[in-house]
């Protein structure tokens, strides 16, 4: 965990990461996006400028777009967000991408393709499946697991 | 204090944790006794009318062994009636008092991993030595909060 004033500038911030070990590569291949957010923070603007206020949470990460290809019923689409998108955000263009309704659509959640098949939760960050140098990630629209027997 | 006192201590004051309590996810109710704390986990209204439920965990062995936890009403400090249990889809098979009232239908609940080592195939939630009580939450958080499309 870093902690760290708002006062400070983003690039301090970056620097303190790479530091502390949290993401790999020098500060400067870094990019620091608050959650949600399209674009990556200035890295000459400070955190309160940015709007980054107390116990705000940020995402660092060294790729600006993740390109995720979603499967569902043999058929792929694809989009690209900021890697700080929440799971639920892309969910939900999965969800209308393959014109879900009702029952069809409920439900549902995102799971790595590959083994080991993570289950994304919703509020979590899609960058934070995606290992650089890889940009992009390969999911499942599917039920989620169900613990039976 | 116990080893496992200590070291749920220290993964309650830890990142992960705090991050879920900064999101509204999860929070302490009581901790005073570190063997047998209880944690709220959010929940989808849909599926626990009072937004938020109650466990009250054990942690005896914690983390060697998993965690095992309950629903608690906090109000009369014993477990959570089975009519107030949460239910729909994605909860009722994790909280199933038919089952068991003592523990939760879960890969990272000690009680119900026993006889359940076709689970080891989900590694992202059977519970290893090395996870934290924040796998235990989120599984919980994930199976109260399913997407809802329509907001």
């Amino acid at each position: 965990m870093v902690r760290i004033g708002t006062e400070a500038l983003v690039e301090d911030l970056l620097k303190r990461i790479h530091e502390a070990g949290l993401c790999d590569g020098p500060s400067e291949d870094l990019h620091l996006f608050a959650e949600d957010a399209e674009e990556p923070l200035e890295r000459g603007h400070s955190m309160e400028h940015c709007g980054v206020k107390h116990r705000h949470h940020v995402h660092c990460h060294k790729c600006h777009r993740i390109h995720v290809a979603v499967l569902y019923n043999g058929v792929e689409k694809d989009h690209s967000f900021p890697p700080s998108t929440k799971v639920k955000r892309v969910l939900k263009w999965a969800v209308s991408e393959f014109q879900l309704k009702g029952a069809d659509a409920e439900n549902k959640v995102l799971r790595l393709a590959e083994p080991p098949e993570t289950e994304l939760p919703n509020e979590a960050h899609i960058g934070s499946f995606a290992h650089p140098p890889k940009c992009g990630l390969k999911v499942c629209l599917v039920p989620p697991i169900r613990f039976q027997g | 204090m116990k080893p496992n006192e200590s070291l749920l201590k220290a993964h309650l004051e830890g990142a992960a944790f705090l991050a879920g309590v900064d999101c509204g996810k999860w929070g302490i109710h009581a901790a005073t006794d570190l063997t047998f704390p209880v944690i709220w986990v959010r929940g989808d209204k849909r599926l626990v009318q009072a937004g938020r439920v109650h466990l009250r965990f054990d942690t005896n062995g914690y983390p060697q062994q998993a965690p095992t936890a309950c629903p608690w009403d906090i109000m009369t400090n014993a477990r959570l009636a089975p009519g107030l249990w949460p239910k729909g889809a994605s909860a009722a098979t994790v909280f199933n008092p038919a089952w068991n009232v003592g523990a939760l239908y879960a890969p990272c609940d000690r009680v119900a991993m026993q006889g359940h080592d076709d689970w080891k195939r989900y590694p992202q939630w059977w519970w290893q030595p090395t996870f934290t009580i924040v796998v235990y939450l989120e599984f919980v958080h994930v199976r109260l909060n399913p997407a809802d499309h329509e907001n």
